[in-house]
């Protein structure tokens, strides 16, 4: 396997650890599918480097494109919401922030760091 | 699995296997040791035994071929991913990942295309100033 694809490969590895963090089994199932993309490529019409440059796409949607979410409980909040569902969004240094407008304006489209404390 | 600060985390805990429950201790401590260290004061025998537990660990769980029977106390700077572990190119490039969570590292990518033993490894990590 050439080392574009062994590349991409590491990229995707890291990748599904920054979008599914602390979620074993989507982890596990994310990397085993990877794994078995490397050996068996969905679309064989693609050449090896188009193949590799797949993989590297997959890599980069998971860290801008993916956000986790957990529900976390809805006490205190207004009471009429208490019965209203809540998430704590993962977003993280590499989300990409934005709608499909303002995509198209390539700057500030990274979630920041927090700052030092 | 929580590492306090001032304390290493448990060797193999940042297997490819197993996710660490809070990405939040894992990243102030980090933190800390950037700032009180400047660079890391890894031993090492112990980054040898940690990269060793790595690597029996994935053999225990890897979807790969790779010789299971290859005990981790066998593990030595000579030993070869590939001729003694019996790992594919596929298999060195995820344990490596494995290790670079174990360290809470990134290896760049060519250096990580040329480390083909276990000592070249343990030196990189050694090398790296992050690495904790």
């Amino acid at each position: 396997m050439g080392t574009a694809a062994l590349t991409a490969y590491r990229h995707a590895l890291r990748a599904a650890r920054v979008a599914f963090q602390g979620d074993t089994a989507v982890l596990l199932a994310a990397r085993s599918q990877m794994r078995s993309g490397m050996l068996d490529p969905p679309d064989k019409t693609l050449s090896p480097a188009q193949q590799a440059q797949y993989m590297e796409d997959v890599a980069t949607y998971l860290r801008r494109n993916v956000v986790q979410a957990t529900r976390v409980n809805t006490a205190g909040g207004p009471p009429e919401q208490h019965h209203q569902p809540r998430f704590h969004l993962n977003i993280h240094g590499d989300t990409e922030l934005g709608d499909n407008d303002s995509i198209r304006n390539k700057t500030q489209l990274k979630a920041k760091h927090w700052p030092k404390r | 699995m929580l590492c306090s600060v001032g304390s290493r985390c448990g060797a193999g805990q940042g297997a490819l296997l197993q996710s660490r429950q809070s990405g939040a201790s894992a990243f102030v401590s980090k933190r800390f040791f950037a700032a009180a260290a400047g660079g890391n004061t890894l031993k090492q025998e112990d980054v040898l035994k940690r990269v060793g537990d790595v690597i029996k660990s994935f053999s225990k769980t890897g979807t790969s071929a790779s010789n299971a029977d290859t005990p981790a106390a066998e593990v030595t700077e000579a030993t070869s991913f590939q001729k003694d572990l019996g790992l594919d190119s596929l298999d060195t490039v995820e344990l490596l990942v494995a290790i670079e969570e174990e360290f809470e590292i990134e290896i760049p990518d060519k250096v990580a295309d040329e480390l083909k033993t276990v000592g070249e490894t343990v030196k990189h990590i050694l090398s790296n100033p992050e690495a904790n």
